[in-house]
């Protein structure tokens, strides 16, 4: 009895002191990782910035391009006189005052009063007798800045000399009657007999002259806008056009006048693709047809109008132009637009501010759209390796309340390239389409499986281990394709109202390989 | 020794296995021991056996038992895990299954200061350490698993953690003959009663959790309510009674725990942790995302309570070996007691008198699995000294062992 106790003894002394004991080191496993990512509402009024995107009537947003056209800052009103006297006789004593018809050659401007910015007067005695003691000729219509009146007397010279007219004024400075008849009074005197001729002068105003101020009238003057002063730039998704049809769209601009003429718009508003050329230009009319006056500027200030166009619009933007431009566009001044004389400075110009309102109301068709710039997304060094050894698959969980009128089914195509056919598998790496339905879709089928009893929508996003390892490479990229879903033909409005929101609540489901690193 | 070192380490996670005393000597029988305590360590095992006939003498710290244990983790699963570098599935489901609700974790000690007997009464004091830990088997899950399930709870009943360590200086008599007629065997009974000296308690009074992970976020709360004593006062008392109804043959009864209690007069604090966050999303991290709380509270005196547990006990004692029996029963859960009933029994080999040897086994309770003792010892009359081993859920210490206990004893008696 005892030697089989002692035996067991010795054996038990023997299992506690021969156990073998591995050496620790970090194990490794599996496990099944559920992580709440994100619950975040997206309102459409926070698309709004004021400037691209504004909230039109009824709250429905609206997609706004602006742009601008101003003339020059140096407008120059040219007036040509028709003055040429040649050989007009210089008498001792009394002279009787000259008087040369002056009018516009090209019958453009009918001056009252201009202060001048360039021209000049040419003058040339002839013969003139040595007993000659002043021979002088005052410009009644031209007047010195001090006010006095423009004069040139004989100096012994008998060539042509020319008297620069710069910064004197021409006309009546009243105001008070058309300047259409140049008075010269000529004086001379010599010490010989009164009557007697002492020689000849010639006079010439026939050169163009620049006015930096004009009153009167002006007869189909342009003052044309700068080319390409504002043209406004759109950058759609592909296919954009054969996916929505905008149902209407505005054209709006806002004109100031600082001319003292009212004038007449002319001109067109262009939008075309540049991709595919198409073109679509509409001439720059009310939508009654008739042409768009600007008031003149008063007292009070610049002349402003507002105008709204609305026809051919919708159309227009119905190409999802991505340049918009007016062309060809100018000022008119005419004097059957205004009773009475107008003014105009060099310094005075036309702006017109325009803006091109689309609100987001369409219809949508089953189609597609892609973005034209796939995502670039660079993955680091330890994602690149976590995604490698660590992360097994894993389920991205969307639950979308939807309360939008639009629905879609999104592709998410990622790729080793930049440019992918979504139609080509051969050329990307993985595709996964995930759905979300609009509002109405789902009212109408609330008892479908992906909705729950509040609304929402259970949207899976799954990758197994090969997808998963996609994402073990430096650099991919990932393009995104919208099949939207179509609205039957109803008419959909985006609105920016607090409801107007889409709330999502995202969880990622992942098998996590851990590791010592991790 | 490096090996036995790595075992004991392993096992620091600990808890108290065992009711009623466990210096060394009752260990070795796997807490079979009441009809075998004999002179002032019958104080805590049966009353009723201090008498005249046996005398003994306990030295300070050298009668000591240590227990290590918890119902998980083997030597075994560890190699396994270690050597393939991996936990697989069927590792974790092992480990969920062996949890059985949670990881419960004990440590005890207790060792002897002094005692002695004069006659029919008796002395002794010794020192006692409880340490018990619980854990949730949801916390491994989520650790092994992962959060696959939507929420998970947490309560005290799973998460716990209850210290307490404290001295006894007890005053037993016993081998009081109960009048009886003389057709009736003779029946003795005793008394002890134990000054309890509260050295410190630390005990969780709250634990409520729960780990929430679905589309409204993240939710996690902790509420736990941590409870600190140090310095107290109390009582304890027990009653024996023994008898020898056959030749070779002694029963007895106890109920131990009379009036239990320690109260806790000093260092009396609740410290209240609570961390909460709730709706937590990962693109919200940025910001301070939980909110974390703690707070020290002084309380007023209060009492540990040591339920009454009844035990029977039976010892035939033969030339060559004596067998014991013992059949405990708790009236409540504590770091001492246990409403699960236990039953331990022993051996004792004699053939050689200065070497006796010693099995024992125990069956588990709510708070502990079954165990085996081995023992032996050398004794050269009047003195004894003893080594014992107890291997936890396991018939041999080893692989399988769960735990391990370590006894010394020595003894000085007539």
């Amino acid at each position: 009895m005892k030697r089989p106790v002692l035996f067991l003894l010795v054996i038990l002394l023997f299992l506690v002191v021969g156990c073998e004991i591995k050496k620790p080191v970090f194990p490794e496993w599996d496990l099944n990782l559920r992580v709440p990512l994100m619950n975040r509402s997206f309102f459409v009024s926070d698309l709004v910035d004021s400037v691209n995107i504004v909230l039109g009537d009824d709250d429905v947003l609206v997609l706004r391009g602006t742009g601008f056209a101003y003339t020059q800052e140096d407008t120059k009103v040219r007036f040509t006189p028709q003055v040429n006297a040649s050989g007009v006789p210089l008498v001792s004593g009394v002279n009787p005052p000259l008087s040369f018809p002056i009018a516009d050659a090209q019958n453009r401007v009918e001056l009252w009063y201009g202060v001048i910015s360039a021209g000049a007067v040419k003058v040339r005695f002839n013969n003139i007798n040595p007993q000659t003691q002043q021979a002088k000729l005052t410009f009644n219509g031209i007047y010195l800045p001090n006010g006095s009146a423009f004069e040139i007397e004989y100096d012994g010279n008998t060539d042509w000399v020319s008297y620069p007219l710069a910064g004197y004024g021409i006309g009546n400075a009243d105001l008070s009657a058309q300047f259409d008849q140049m008075n010269v009074n000529v004086t001379v005197s010599s010490s010989l007999p009164n009557g007697t001729v002492v020689g000849s002068v010639d006079v010439q105003l026939n050169e163009r002259i620049n006015f930096s101020e004009m009153h009167g009238k002006l007869n189909d003057f342009d003052i044309p806008a700068l080319e390409n002063a504002g043209t406004i730039s759109i950058d759609y998704p592909e296919n954009l056009e054969n996916t929505v049809r905008l149902m209407e769209a505005k054209l709006k601009l806002i004109v100031q006048n600082e001319v003292g003429f009212m004038c007449e718009i002319q001109g067109a508003i262009k939008a075309e693709r540049t991709d595919s050329g198409q073109q679509v230009i509409v001439p720059l009319v009310n939508d009654d047809g008739t042409a768009m006056i600007v008031p003149a500027a008063d007292a009070n200030g610049a002349g402003t109008e507002v105008f709204t166009l609305e026809n051919g619009i919708g159309n227009m933007m119905q190409i999802m132009p991505n340049k918009i431009s007016l062309i060809n566009m100018k000022y008119v001044l005419r004097p059957d637009l205004m009773s009475g004389i107008g003014s105009i400075r060099s310094t005075e110009r036309l702006l017109c501010n325009y803006q091109v309102d689309v609100p987001f109301t369409m219809i949508f068709f089953d189609n597609y759209l892609k973005l034209k710039h796939p995502i670039e997304l660079s993955i680091d060094k330890d994602n690149r390796r976590m995604f490698e050894n660590n992360i097994g698959e894993a389920d991205l969980q969307f639950l979308v309340l939807n309360n939008l009128p639009l629905g879609c089914e999104m592709q998410m195509i990622f790729s080793e390239q930049r440019d992918v056919d979504h139609l080509d598998s051969s050329t990307y790496l993985m595709k996964k389409v995930v759905t979300l339905h609009s509002k109405q879709w789902v009212e109408n089928n609330p008892n479908d499986p992906s909705v729950n009893s509040d609304g929402e929508q259970l949207i899976s996003f799954k990758l197994t281990q090969d997808e998963m390892n996609i994402f073990s490479k430096p650099t991919i990229y990932l393009n995104l394709v919208f099949n939207m879903e179509g609205s039957n033909g109803q008419q959909v409005s985006i609105k920016g109202t607090t409801a107007d929101h889409v709330r999502v609540k995202s969880m990622i489901k992942a098998k996590l390989h851990v590791t010592e690193d991790i | 020794m490096k090996r036995i070192s790595f075992l004991l380490l392993i096992s620091l996670l600990a808890l108290p296995l065992m009711a009623s005393s466990f210096t060394g000597r009752p260990m070795m029988f796997a807490g079979s021991y009441m009809m075998r305590a004999y002179g002032s360590e019958a104080n805590y095992w049966n009353p009723a056996l201090v008498d005249f006939e046996k005398i003994d003498f306990w030295w300070p710290l050298l009668d000591t038992g240590v227990l290590i244990s918890n119902n998980t983790f083997d030597l075994d699963f560890y190699n396994r895990v270690m050597g393939k570098g991996e936990i697989s599935k069927e590792d974790k489901d092992l480990l969920i299954q062996n949890m059985d609700g949670n990881l419960r974790v004990n440590m005890l000690a207790q060792t002897n200061l002094l005692g002695f007997n004069i006659g029919g009464a008796a002395l002794s004091a010794s020192l006692h350490n409880y340490n018990r830990a619980a854990f949730s088997e949801n916390y491994l899950k989520l650790l092994l698993y992962g959060n696959e399930e939507e929420e998970y709870l947490f309560s005290n009943k799973h998460n716990n953690l209850a210290s307490i360590s404290f001295a006894d200086v007890t005053v037993g008599m016993g081998a009081i003959r109960i009048p009886l007629p003389e057709k009736y065997p003779d029946i003795n009974f005793g008394w002890s009663g134990s000054l309890l000296l509260g050295i410190h308690e630390l005990k969780t009074t709250r634990f409520d959790g729960v780990f929430r992970s679905n589309f409204d976020g993240l939710k996690l709360q902790q509420d736990v309510v941590l409870r600190k004593g140090v310095g107290g006062f109390g009582f304890k008392g027990m009653i024996g009674f023994a008898t020898s109804p056959a030749e070779n043959l002694d029963v007895g009864l106890t109920l131990d725990n009379i009036l239990g209690n320690i109260q806790w007069m000093l260092g009396k604090q609740e410290t209240h942790y609570k961390i909460s966050a709730d709706s937590i999303y990962v693109a919200d991290l940025e910001s301070e995302f939980y909110v974390r709380e703690e707070v020290d509270r002084n309380i007023k005196s209060y009492s540990t309570r040591f339920p009454m547990e009844v035990a029977l006990g039976a010892l035939y004692d033969a030339k060559m070996v004596s067998l014991s029996a013992d059949l405990r029963q708790g009236f409540g859960e504590s770091p001492l007691t246990s409403k699960t009933g236990t039953l331990s029994v022993g051996a004792e080999f004699k053939q050689l008198d200065f070497l006796p040897i010693r099995l024992g086994f125990s069956t588990g309770n709510s708070i502990a699995p079954w165990r085996v003792a081995y023992s032996v010892g050398l004794r050269a009359k009047p003195i004894e000294l003893s080594f014992g081993v107890q291997s936890v859920q396991s018939l041999f210490p080893g692989y399988k062992t769960k735990g391990v206990s370590f006894a010394l004893s020595f003894r000085t008696g007539i």
